[in-house]
């Protein structure tokens, strides 16, 4: 079961209308924390089986606790800030998400089902599957008014453009800046430098450090957009067809073009799904996504918790769970190895325990009801990508190919951090910086007449 | 039991990748359409890496060759209210678009003449040193043909496709299937590959989710809304229940429609829409068991002629003669008939694409606005998948994806249907039509070279000819009736002047 865990938190008090129910929540957090806060876990429901859904990534980027927001379907609720009033509904189940009677489609299909070879052909069955399958297929209903608010476009012209405000990025930023360049700095999180709020390995730059970037960047004029995600790097249109120009939406239903001299990418890495049964349940969550629920937002979503995965990471988030007041159970691996590692996941619509594997081949029963995995990463190399950098695959999932000064193939694209495979601050901050540096040189060559 | 997800937004387990895989699907594209992993809200955040680690592993895929699949804008779902605010240049042509190609093998010439490298995933196997029919091209046409000409006993063919199957346009369309043509030969056509269709299930035991939702027409001047009424006149003459409506009478159909701005429509509720990879799988499997052979990432590299006939095939993995070459590769024909000394006329023509987040079924027919190429319908998955050409892309080579096409698009779709503004892209993508002079096939025998047959030019709506086109083809080319169409079509028709134009193009 969740809790709160700061006391004295200054947040107003405001009431979401969730399904009918007014739900309490702290004004301006975001709607995850106040739904898991108020112990609702199933979040959505699986496109095919129905299975229970919960938040995994807290970072916009999975797609696990889309609920419909205001009458606007298929709306991150990690990505939305809890308001008096707002109207919160789950999507695709029936009678409601707590219990939905499409979940048998998970039991009659113990192995799975194939949509390929569903009845191929048989009269009259193949019809009726066709109009079930229409019927069920979909996530949110479509919008109910003609539209919630006016969009607007703007048009920024910069020197640096940096993509994320992360370690590197920051780092990249300020480097650009003291070096005279314009930067404008686009980060996806609703402050700069969230992840360094929860930082999970020894050695993470600490807030100070952040504030610091921070007064660097304002005194140099530097813009900050936050909760504004780029979307695209495109090269028509642009100031120069030599580098990219990002096209971003802010959370204000503001489209950005940013017309740049050079581009920072630094996207970071996503937490991805560790593959073992019943991965899906809710209670399993990325580490940093969970670190981040417990300092910022002060929820607590369990008692009993597993961690799983390798690396500082996994050991920052146990450290982070008894800080808490969270029982950490064991701490495994995700593949085989000394520690023992998990097979699978146990529960009926939420976690309740795991089988965990022992070197020796032996299997245990945990109860758990929280399962942290750590450092089961991979680049978010899109934007880069777009763009034409060259990508390779490394033990850190994929990332994106550049050198020290994070110079990728493309001339005025750099790519640093996380996302181009520098995954200890130490390292990302070093490669930020060059690149910082190397991308105001860039932009001033490219200014030149 | 217990299941293990690669991907919660599609509930893609990982038994679902296995099966891919002992299916024959052993590169990332193909296992992400085979499976539809990535392709739901997170674009394949959290499971790409997933996947090809497994490919690396169950299918010995080296582990310098994985890549994500190619990433498709927007990075993250905007709505088109949003995106509708871009501003566009419409006496400016297009750019090119992203993704940039970053490996020489996706890189190709002007014209589609294949580029000399071989795709990483090569098969190492030689190919036959000989074949009855040789068919270059792996879309669509050229299986679609593979099967038919199998199942027809001729056995010997060849199917060479440079990358994965449906890596070209047959993997890129809306996947309309109609009936509403402006010609009588397109709509005989039509018809047949609707009778297809219906039956494609049972004959190839895999769903086409083939859904007939009708087509809906709309026209915004008085011109357009007589063509609507000349063509409805020639399809019910032929049979085709198309029924003209007010635009009142349309949003009887599509309530959500707002109908200021059209003056007529036009509705077949016939016409319909299919999934288009099974359709393309579907076929490949029909024919490898049916003896015929499909290779994958395998490029056509010269052809080799003498005494007026194509002798031999060259590609990548060694040379093939053939009693008869047919070029089935869409796009790309001009450049394989340059192979041979041949010039066609057809240009490649990029169309952009897009597909909203997945909701819950509300649209029917798929909905086009024929004087500007519109057109919108809503998958069995729940996407509302749709496109519209632009007037001003010039004839070029060209798959990449443009924030302008999205903002054209959003502002065409929400006027078309207002709720839609709050309605969110997920992907968008590209792919090239293969368009003629006269918006008609090149079919049928090659001047000078006879034993050379062209099988291509099919100007955006090839996927839904195929069915009945390829069937007419290898009934003549296993010795039965030669249909008019393979004398009217030919490419010598431009040298006669003997031109029809087809004018119900859309996309």
């Amino acid at each position: 079961m969740a809790r709160r865990t700061k006391e004295g938190d200054p947040r107003r008090i405001v009431h979401l209308e969730v399904e009918g129910q007014p739900i309490p929540a702290r004004e301006g957090e975001p709607l995850t924390a106040s739904l898991l806060a108020a112990g609702m876990e199933i979040l959505s429901r699986g496109v095919k089986y129905h299975r229970a859904r919960g938040p995994f990534c807290l970072a916009g980027r999975c797609g696990q606790c889309l609920v419909r927001v205001d009458g606007e379907a298929n709306v991150a609720a990690c990505q939305v800030k809890a308001r008096d009033g707002m109207r919160v509904e789950r999507q695709n189940a029936f009678p409601s998400a707590s219990h939905d009677v499409f979940r048998a489609i998970d039991w009659v299909y113990p192995r799975g089902l194939d949509h390929h070879t569903l009845f191929p052909g048989v009269p009259v069955v193949e019809k009726v599957v066709a109009r079930v399958a229409r019927q069920l297929a979909g996530l949110g209903k479509l919008p109910d008014s003609e539209h919630s608010a006016a969009a607007r476009h703007e048009e920024h012209r910069t020197d640096v453009l940096v993509i994320g405000a992360g370690a590197a990025g920051l780092a990249a930023a300020v480097e650009a800046a003291r070096a005279g360049a314009r930067v404008t700095l686009v980060d996806d999180r609703p402050e700069p430098g969230t992840s360094l709020i929860a930082p999970l390995r020894p050695g993470a730059p600490t807030l100070a450090w952040r504030e610091e970037a921070l007064r660097v960047l304002r005194e140099s004029g530097a813009r900050i957009l936050s909760s504004t995600f780029v979307f695209g790097l495109f090269f028509e249109d642009g100031l120069d067809a030599r580098v990219p120009w990002a096209a971003a939406r802010g959370s204000d239903r503001t489209l950005h073009s940013l017309h740049p001299r050079a581009v920072v990418v630094a996207t970071g890495a996503t937490e991805n799904l560790p593959l073992f049964g019943n991965n899906d349940l809710p209670g399993i969550f990325g580490a940093r996504a969970l670190a981040l629920l417990l300092e910022r937002d002060g929820v607590l979503p369990g008692e009993r918790a597993l961690v799983a995965g390798e690396g500082p990471e996994a050991e920052g988030i146990a450290a982070l769970l008894r800080r808490h007041g969270c029982e950490v159970v064991a701490t495994v691996g995700l593949e085989p190895g000394p520690r023992g590692h998990v097979v699978r996941a146990r529960g009926r619509g939420r976690l309740a325990g795991a089988i965990v594997q022992l070197p020796d081949g032996s299997e245990q029963k945990l109860r758990i009801d929280l399962l942290a995995v750590a450092g089961n990463l991979s680049g978010f190399v899109d934007l880069a990508r777009h763009a034409g950098a060259e990508i390779r695959m490394s033990a850190d999932g994929f990332v994106v190919v550049a050198d020290e000064a994070g110079r990728t193939r493309i001339p005025g694209v750099f790519a640093c951090g996380e996302v181009a495979g520098r995954g200890s601050p130490e390292e990302a901050i070093r490669q930020g910086s060059e690149a910082g540096r190397a991308a105001a040189a860039f932009a001033r060559q490219e200014a030149a007449p | 039991m217990s299941k293990t997800f690669v991907c919660t937004c599609e509930d893609v387990t990982i038994d679902d990748v296995r099966q891919a895989i002992a299916l024959g699907h052993r590169d990332i594209e193909s296992v992400k359409r085979f499976t539809g992993f990535g392709t739901g809200p997170c674009q394949g955040k959290l499971c790409t890496a997933a996947v090809a680690r497994i490919l690396a592993r169950e299918a010995g895929l080296a582990p310098e060759t994985l890549q994500p699949f190619t990433p498709r804008p927007p990075a993250r779902m905007l709505s088109f209210g949003e995106l509708a605010t871009y501003p566009v240049d419409e006496e400016e042509p297009p750019g090119e678009g992203v993704p940039v190609p970053v490996e020489p093998h996706e890189r190709v010439g002007e014209d589609g003449s294949p580029c000399p490298h071989s795709h990483p995933l090569k098969p190492m196997e030689p190919l036959p040193a000989e074949a009855e029919v040789v068919i270059v091209g792996g879309g669509i046409m050229g299986l679609a043909l593979a099967y038919n000409l199998a199942k027809r006993g001729l056995r010997d063919v060849l199917v060479l496709e440079a990358g994965y199957l449906c890596s070209g346009a047959s993997g890129r369309n809306g996947g309309g299937v109609r009936m509403q043509w402006s010609t009588p030969t397109n709509v005989r056509l039509a018809r047949r590959s609707v009778e297809i269709c219906r039956a494609f299930a049972r004959e190839h035991g895999i769903n086409v989710w083939f859904r007939q939702g009708g087509y809906l027409f709309l026209a915004s001047d008085e011109k357009t809304a007589e063509r609507l009424e000349r063509s409805a006149a020639l399809q019910n003459s032929l049979g085709v229940p198309t029924r003209l409506l007010s635009p009142d009478g349309a949003r009887e159909i599509v309530p959500e429609l707002a109908t200021e701005g059209f003056v007529a429509a036009s509705y077949n509720p016939e016409d319909g829409v299919v999934f288009p990879w099974p359709f393309v799988w579907g076929y490949a499997k029909g024919a490898r068991r049916l003896g015929a052979r499909v290779e994958t990432f395998t490029k056509v590299t010269g052809i080799e002629t003498g005494g007026g006939r194509v002798r031999a095939v060259l590609t990548d993995r060694g040379t093939v003669r053939c009693r008869t070459l047919v070029n089935a590769a869409g796009a790309w024909s001009p450049g394989v008939a340059k192979l041979a000394g041949v010039e066609l006329p057809n240009r490649p023509h990029r169309h952009e694409i897009c597909a909203s987040e997945p909701l819950k079924p509300w649209l029917g027919p798929l909905v086009s606005v024929l004087d500007s190429g519109l057109y919108f319908s809503q998958s069995m998955r729940g996407e509302i998948v749709g496109g519209m050409g632009d007037p001003k892309e010039p004839p070029r080579f060209e798959t990449g994806s443009t924030l302008r096409f999205l903002a054209r698009y959003a502002r065409a779709i929400v006027r078309c249907i207002p709720r839609m503004a709050d309605v969110k892209v997920i992907r968008q993508w590209a792919g090239c039509y293969d368009v003629t002079p006269d918006n008609n096939p090149i079919l049928g025998e090659t001047p000078r070279l006879p034993n050379f047959l062209q099988l291509n030019g099919f100007v955006g709506h090839g996927f839904m000819m195929a069915p009945a086109v390829t069937e007419l083809m290898a009934i003549w080319m296993t010795g039965g009736p030669k249909d008019e169409i393979f004398d009217r079509f030919t490419l010598d028709r431009y040298e006669r002047g003997e031109l029809v134009r087809e004018d119900f193009i859309i996309g």
